[in-house]
C-alpha cells in the first residue's frame, strides 16, 4: 500500500516541478522568473550594475579599458580597431542583448514564432517587403571593404563571447516572459538592423491611398488638397543658381491612375510623424567663435531606447556618439575634429506596382508583351502554438510580388512593392568611415556611401566649417511619378534613373552662417529635379531658421534651448483664424473658459498649460470633420497636411469639403471650425472625467509614453511630463520624440559636447540605469560628453578589463 | 530538536543544490530531508516552511541590496496589488515545491522499512 502513496506523490512532485517549469499558453515558466535562485530577482541590481570586471578573450590582441562613467558610458580604450569592435560588441550585449537579439527577428519576420499568431500579418509584410533581399545585397556590398568586414565580424565575435558567458538564469528577463531563447550574433544579424531603419525610415508612401482618392473624387481635387508643395520658401539648401549640370532624364512612361482592389490593404507604413532637427552655426555667428552642431533625431520612443552612447577610441578613432545595439558604427556624433547628426529626407522611395503573369503558374510576368521569369520565393513563418504557415513572394523587375491573400487577384494581375531598401547599400561601410572623418572632405567620400536611409545630413569642424548634405541615392522622377499606383507592364517603368552622386544637394558655409534641416523640402525651386515626398515638414523649419538667423552670438546654451523650444508655430499662424469663427456670446461657460485660455496663450506648447491642450484637440477636430468624406471602411484614404488644411480652409471659406456629411446643414470654414470647438469641449470633459486623479494640461492630455519593445505596459513608462508636439521644434509627441539630442562646439583645443537620450543606458528593467535619464531628458537636461574621460574623474563607476588569452 | 536540524539542513541543501543546478532543485533538499522524518504531515509542513522561509529571506535580501522599481513592475504584470504579496507568493511555491519533495521523502523511507 504504502508504495502505491510513494508513487503518487513522487509523480505529483515531479509534475508539479515540470509544469511550473514550462510556459503554459501565454504564461511563462513561473518557476525560473520567481525562484530566488533563477528568477527576475536576480536581475535586480544595485547603485553599481552587473559589469565585467575582468574578461580574457582569445579574440583580442592587446589590452582593452572600458571606463564606465556616472551615465553608465562606456568609455572603450583600444589599442587596435579589432580589439574595439570586438569589446564593443561584448559591452552593448552586457546591456542590450535582448534587444538585438529581438528586433533582428522583427526585421527577419520571426516574431510570431514568439508571440503566437498575433504578429503573422506583421511577420508577413516584413517578408513581403523584400528585407532580406536587401540586406543579402548590403552584406555583399560590406564584406568587399577588408576593413568593415573584420570589423563587423569582431563586433559579432564580441557579442557572442558574451553570449557564451551566460547561463540561462542570467538571461535577460524578457527571454523568460516570453520564453525565447538567445541566438548567436552575426554580421548578417547586424546588417538585418541596418535594413530595418531603413524600412523605418523610407518606407512612407501613399501611392495607394492617393490613386484611391482620384478615383473616388478627381484628379483636380486631388491637386488642390495633395499636389504640388506645401511651402517650399525655407528649403534646407537655398542656393537658387548654383546648379550649374545636366539633370539626367528620365523615362517612366506610367499612363492614367489605376484603381486600386477595394481591399488593397494600407500596409507597411512607419510613423508618420517621425521626423528630426539638426543645424550647424558658423564660427561668425557663434559666441565663442567655434563652429557648433546640434543635432536630435526623433523616433518611436520605446524601452530600451532605440539608441546606446558609447564612447569608442583607438589609434585611429576617438568617437562618441549614438549607436543602434547590434550596429558597431555611429548613426551620429562627434569626434575631435568633425561632429555631425542626420534627419529624415522624407523622399518618396516606394512604388506599387500592378504587374501581370502570363498564366496561373505565375513564373513570368508579361513586360511589353514579353514573358520574363520572376524568381519563387516561399516563406516559412513559424507561429507560436500552432503549425507553420507558408508564404510565397516573388522576386521581380518590379520589386517584390506578394500573394496576399486578403488583396485581390484577378485575371493573373497582382501588385508589386518596389522599395530602395530592396537595392544594394553601403551604409556599413559609411557608418565606420564617417566617424573617423577629420574634415569636410573625409567626410564627404564616406557619406556618399550612406546611400540608404536617406538623411540630410549637418556638419561642423574644428576648422569651422559647417555644411549640409542631403545624401542617398535617389531616382531621377517625372512629375508625380509614383504618387499613384504605377504600370507594371512596361519596361520603361522599372527604376533605373538615378540621381547622379555628383548632383547631390549640398552646401559648404553658406552666407547666412548657419545650415539646418527638419525633413522639408530639400531644394530651391531651381534644383533641376522633381523632389517629391508624401509630406515634408513645414514648420519646424522655419522655426529654427528664425531663431538662428536673428541672432549673431549663439551660445550653447542657445543650442539646447532651441532643441527645447515649445513655440507652437502652428497654432501662431492658425488660432486667431480658428478663434474668429467663434461667438465668444453662444458659448457656455466651460466653452468661454477654454476660449479664454486660448486669446491669451502665447503659442507655448509647455507642458503645465492647458491651452496646448485645447488647440491640439480641437485642431484635431477640425481635421476629423474637414475630411470625414475621406473615412470610408472599403476605399483607404489619407488626409491632407495640417498645413494644407489650414491654408485651405482660409483661402476657400466654402469649399465642398467643409459640408460634415453627418449634419443637416451645409456647413462652410467658420461654421466647421465651430463644431469642431464643441467637439473639442466635449473630448476634454471625456477626458477629464476618464481621468479625474491627473490635471487638465497638455502633459497630460498628450500622455507622452515610453512604451517597451513587447508592449507590456509595466515594463513601459507612462506619463512622461513634456510639452512640445509634432511641426514643434521640441517635437515630441505621444510616442514619438527626440531617441537622443546632442550639442557640439567644435573647441580645436578639444571638442565639448553635450547630449540626453530618453530612458536609460541599460536594457536591464531590473537596473536603476533602464529609465534614470527620463527626468533629465523631459526637463530638458543635459550631460556631458567627454572624449577624454579616464578612471580617474570622481565619478567614475567602474572599470572592465578585456585582456587576450595566453597562447 | 530533529524536525529543528531538518529544517536547517532542507534549507542549507536547497540553497547549494539550487546555486548548482536548477531551481526544482528545492524539492531534492524537501526530498531528501523528509527522510529524516516519519509523519507525512509534518513532513511537508516542514518542507514547506524551509522552502517558504528560503525564498522569503533571499528575495528580501537581493530586494533590499536593489534601488530597482522591477518588484513593483513585475507585481503590475501578475496583477498583484504589492511587492510584498509577489514576495508572498513566490514564496509560497517555493514553500509547495519543497513540502511536496519532502511528502515524498517520508514516503520512501516509510516504503523502505516496511
Amino acid at each position: 500500500m504504502r508504495y502505491i502513496y510513494l508513487i503518487i506523490w513522487s509523480l505529483f512532485t515531479i509534475g508539479f516541478c515540470y509544469i511550473l517549469n514550462k510556459p503554459i499558453g501565454k504564461l511563462p515558466a513561473i518557476g525560473k522568473i520567481i525562484s530566488p535562485s533563477h528568477g527576475f530577482w536576480r536581475l535586480l541590481e544595485g547603485d553599481l550594475p552587473q559589469l565585467p570586471d575582468e574578461v580574457i578573450n582569445e579574440h583580442l590582441k592587446d589590452e582593452v579599458t572600458v571606463v564606465w562613467d556616472e551615465h553608465l558610458i562606456p568609455h572603450i580604450y583600444a589599442q587596435n580597431d579589432e580589439d574595439l569592435y570586438f569589446v564593443q560588441g561584448y559591452i552593448t550585449a552586457s546591456l542590450r542583448l535582448w534587444q538585438m537579439d529581438f528586433q533582428t527577428r522583427a526585421a527577419e519576420g520571426r516574431l510570431s514564432e514568439l508571440v503566437g499568431e498575433a504578429a503573422l500579418e506583421y511577420d508577413l509584410q516584413m517578408r513581403r517587403k523584400g528585407m532580406e533581399l536587401g540586406t543579402k545585397k548590403i552584406m555583399a556590398a560590406t564584406m568587399q571593404v577588408p576593413q568593415a568586414k573584420i570589423s563587423y565580424e569582431q563586433y559579432a565575435k564580441g557579442v557572442n563571447s558574451y553570449l557564451n558567458t551566460l547561463k540561462e538564469k542570467d538571461w535577460p528577463l524578457e527571454y523568460r516572459l516570453l520564453g525565447m531563447q538567445p541566438e548567436p550574433w552575426s554580421v548578417f544579424r547586424t546588417l538585418r538592423i541596418a535594413n530595418f531603419m531603413a524600412n523605418r525610415l523610407n518606407s512612407r508612401n501613399y501611392d495607394i491611398e492617393y490613386s484611391n482618392f482620384v478615383n473616388v473624387f478627381s484628379y483636380n481635387d486631388w491637386k488642390l488638397l495633395f499636389g504640388g508643395y506645401d511651402t517650399g520658401e525655407d528649403p534646407i539648401v537655398n542656393a537658387p543658381g548654383s546648379w550649374d549640370f545636366k539633370p539626367v532624364v528620365p523615362q517612366s512612361v506610367d499612363s492614367d491612375i489605376m484603381s486600386a482592389p477595394s481591399d488593397l490593404e494600407e500596409v507597411y507604413k512607419e510613423h508618420p510623424k517621425n521626423g528630426s532637427n539638426n543645424w550647424a552655426v558658423a564660427p561668425g555667428r557663434s559666441a565663442t567663435r567655434h563652429a557648433i552642431l546640434a543635432s536630435d533625431p526623433h523616433l518611436s520612443l520605446s524601452l530600451p531606447p532605440l539608441y546606446f552612447i558609447t564612447h569608442l577610441k583607438s589609434p585611429k578613432l576617438n568617437f562618441i556618439g549614438s549607436f543602434i545595439p547590434g550596429v558597431p558604427g555611429p548613426i551620429g556624433g562627434f569626434n575631435d575634429s568633425i561632429a555631425y547628426g542626420g534627419t529624415n529626407s522624407m523622399r518618396d522611395l516606394v512604388d506599387w506596382y500592378k504587374v501581370k503573369f502570363t498564366d496561373n503558374t505565375k513564373t513570368k510576368i508579361l513586360v511589353d508583351g514579353k514573358a520574363i521569369a520572376v524568381t519563387e520565393k516561399i516563406e516559412e513563418i513559424k507561429i507560436k502554438g500552432r503549425k507553420s504557415i507558408f508564404d510565397t513572394i516573388y522576386y521581380s523587375p518590379f520589386g517584390v510580388i506578394a500573394n496576399h491573400s486578403k488583396i485581390s487577384a484577378h485575371n493573373n494581375e497582382h501588385w508589386a512593392y518596389r522599395w530602395i531598401g530592396q537595392d544594394t547599400s553601403r551604409v556599413a561601410v559609411a557608418i565606420l568611415e564617417m566617424a573617423q572623418a577629420k574634415n569636410w572632405r573625409d567626410f564627404v567620400s564616406a557619406n556618399d556611401k550612406f546611400n540608404n536611409p536617406h538623411l540630410n545630413w549637418a556638419y561642423a569642424d574644428a576648422q569651422g566649417n559647417i555644411g549640409m548634405r542631403v545624401a542617398g541615392t535617389y531616382l531621377a522622377r517625372q512629375e508625380n511619378e509614383g504618387l499613384f499606383l504605377r504600370d507594371g507592364t512596361k519596361s520603361a517603368n522599372v527604376w533605373k534613373k538615378y540621381i547622379p552622386l555628383e548632383h547631390t544637394i549640398q552646401q559648404i558655409n553658406p552666407k547666412r552662417g548657419f545650415v539646418s534641416s527638419a525633413n522639408q523640402y530639400p531644394a530651391d525651386s531651381t534644383y533641376p529635379y522633381i523632389v517629391r515626398a508624401f509630406g515634408f515638414e513645414s514648420k519646424r523649419n522655419r522655426r529654427i531658421n528664425q531663431i538662428l538667423g536673428a541672432d549673431s552670438s549663439i551660445t550653447v546654451k542657445d543650442m539646447m534651448q532651441l532643441q527645447l523650444d515649445n513655440y507652437n508655430t502652428e497654432a501662431s499662424e492658425n488660432l486667431e483664424y480658428f478663434l474668429k469663427a467663434l461667438n465668444y456670446n453662444d458659448l457656455n461657460s466651460e466653452e468661454q473658459s477654454a476660449y479664454d485660455d486660448l486669446s491669451i496663450w502665447n503659442y507655448m506648447s509647455n507642458p503645465e498649460l492647458k491651452a496646448p491642450a485645447y488647440y491640439h484637440v480641437w485642431r484635431d477636430a477640425i481635421q476629423d470633420l474637414a475630411w470625414d468624406e475621406l473615412n470610408r471602411d472599403s476605399t483607404i484614404m489619407t488626409k491632407p497636411s495640417l498645413y494644407r488644411t489650414h491654408k485651405l480652409l482660409k483661402e476657400y471659406p466654402d469649399l465642398k469639403w467643409w459640408d460634415i456629411d453627418s449634419t443637416a446643414i451645409t456647413e462652410n470654414a467658420p461654421l466647421l471650425i465651430r463644431a469642431a470647438f464643441k467637439q473639442m469641449t466635449q473630448e476634454i470633459n471625456q477626458w477629464q472625467s476618464e481621468n479625474q486623479d491627473l490635471e487638465l494640461n497638455w502633459a497630460n492630455v498628450k500622455g507622452t509614453q515610453f512604451t517597451h519593445l513587447t508592449q507590456i505596459p509595466a515594463l513601459s513608462q507612462a506619463n512622461v511630463f513634456v510639452g512640445g508636439d509634432a511641426g514643434i521644434v521640441n517635437a515630441i509627441g505621444r510616442d514619438f520624440g527626440p531617441a537622443f539630442r546632442i550639442v557640439v562646439e567644435l573647441d580645436p583645443n578639444g571638442a565639448k559636447a553635450w547630449g540626453m537620450l530618453p530612458g536609460g543606458q541599460s536594457g536591464n528593467p531590473g537596473s536603476m540605469w533602464y529609465t534614470n535619464f527620463t527626468e533629465f531628458w523631459a526637463k530638458g537636461e543635459y550631460f556631458n560628453l567627454d572624449l577624454e574621460y579616464t578612471k580617474d574623474k570622481p565619478n567614475c563607476l567602474s572599470v572592465s578589463h578585456f585582456k587576450p588569452a595566453k597562447k | 530538536m530533529k524536525k529543528f536540524l531538518t529544517f536547517v539542513l532542507i534549507i542549507t541543501l536547497g540553497y547549494f543544490l539550487t546555486i548548482l543546478g536548477p531551481w526544482y532543485l528545492i524539492a531534492l533538499a524537501g526530498f531528501l530531508g523528509g527522510l529524516a522524518l516519519k509523519n507525512q504531515w509534518i513532513g511537508f509542513l516542514i518542507g514547506f516552511l524551509a522552502g517558504f522561509f528560503l525564498w522569503v529571506v533571499q528575495v528580501w535580501l537581493m530586494t533590499n541590496a536593489s534601488n530597482s522599481d522591477l518588484p513593483e513592475r513585475l507585481a503590475q504584470l501578475f496583477g498583484l496589488p504589492n511587492t510584498s504579496l509577489l514576495v508572498i507568493s513566490s514564496a509560497l511555491v517555493g514553500g509547495l515545491v519543497t513540502g511536496f519533495g519532502a511528502v515524498t521523502g517520508v514516503n520512501l523511507i516509510k516504503t523502505l522499512k516496511k
